[in-house]
């Protein structure tokens, strides 16, 4: 079971600014509520250590914005949300995703046989 | 969600503090401080819900979440190496006021305040190494070619 979560782990790592950019197309958002908001939607394996850098770096590259709401649970919260550039930026790493789960789909799906064939002398 | 005793809260600042201490000399102040409202932020959130020592846990790798962090935020530069540089330089120059007792002290006095000046800046000190490294390589003459 460890060894799956590694690789789920390093598979979530790839796709995890999609995600991210996906998630704040639909609403506004800070740090600790996109995490529990993947761990609901199926992805418990993603740590909170991984998606708070990943926003600094969609921030750092202007495809996302970020304002300071104050919060009555304690400090003030860093809400984040796409900018214009990060509209594109999703449309493109969708398209990307598709044409690549596309290309995987029939890879994946026919049965691995017990032995590979033999090369042809 | 719970209110957070002292002790939960001194564990989130405690690793707040790590980490920040971490990201010293390699992620500029503004941004440091960023980071470390931010994390404060979430890790109050989450202890709230799950209790500070999971929130923590949660974070996952400490060092690996410290590098992230230094490969996002990195300036043009890395200020620990410019500024040794700066320290080095200045030692060097310093050195040499005292052991050329020769020089006039008008010329002293001016090497003394322009190593203070570099070592305070620098960026300057790096632009500067990197003109007299290019004037050096074009005064030495090209090695005959070999046939």
């Amino acid at each position: 079971v460890a060894e799956n979560g590694a690789h789920a782990s390093q598979l979530l790592k790839g796709v995890l600014s999609i995600a991210l950019l996906r998630l704040l197309a639909e609403r506004e958002s800070y740090g600790y509520e996109l995490v529990t908001r993947l761990h609901d939607m199926g992805l418990p394996d993603i740590q909170d250590g991984s998606v708070y850098p990943a926003l600094g770096r969609l921030e750092r590259d202007g495809h996302i914005t970020s304002r300071l709401v104050a919060s009555q649970l304690g400090p003030a919260r860093k809400y984040y949300r796409l900018s214009r550039e990060g509209y594109k930026e999703l449309a493109e790493t969708e398209r990307a995703w598709n044409n690549l789960v596309r290309a995987m789909e029939p890879i994946l799906s026919t049965p691995v046989p017990s032995q590979p064939k033999e090369a042809a002398r | 969600m719970s209110e957070l005793s002292m002790k939960d809260r001194a564990r989130i600042e405690a690793t707040v503090h790590q980490i920040d201490q971490a990201l010293g000399g390699r992620v500029p102040r503004k941004k440091r401080r960023e980071i470390r409202d931010e994390l404060r932020s979430n890790l109050t959130e989450a202890a709230t819900n799950v209790g500070a020592e999971e929130a923590i846990r949660q974070l996952g790798d400490l060092p690996a979440l410290i590098s992230s962090y230094a490969e996002v935020y990195r300036g043009r530069w890395d200020p620990r190496t410019a500024f040794w540089a700066a320290v080095i330089t200045y030692a060097v120059l310093v050195f040499l006021t005292l052991v050329l007792p020769h020089w006039p002290i008008a010329g002293l006095a001016i090497v003394v305040l322009i190593g203070g000046i570099l070592s305070l800046v620098p960026v300057t000190f790096l632009w500067l190494a990197r003109r007299i490294a290019r004037m050096m390589r074009a005064t030495i003459p090209a090695p005959p070619s070999v046939r």
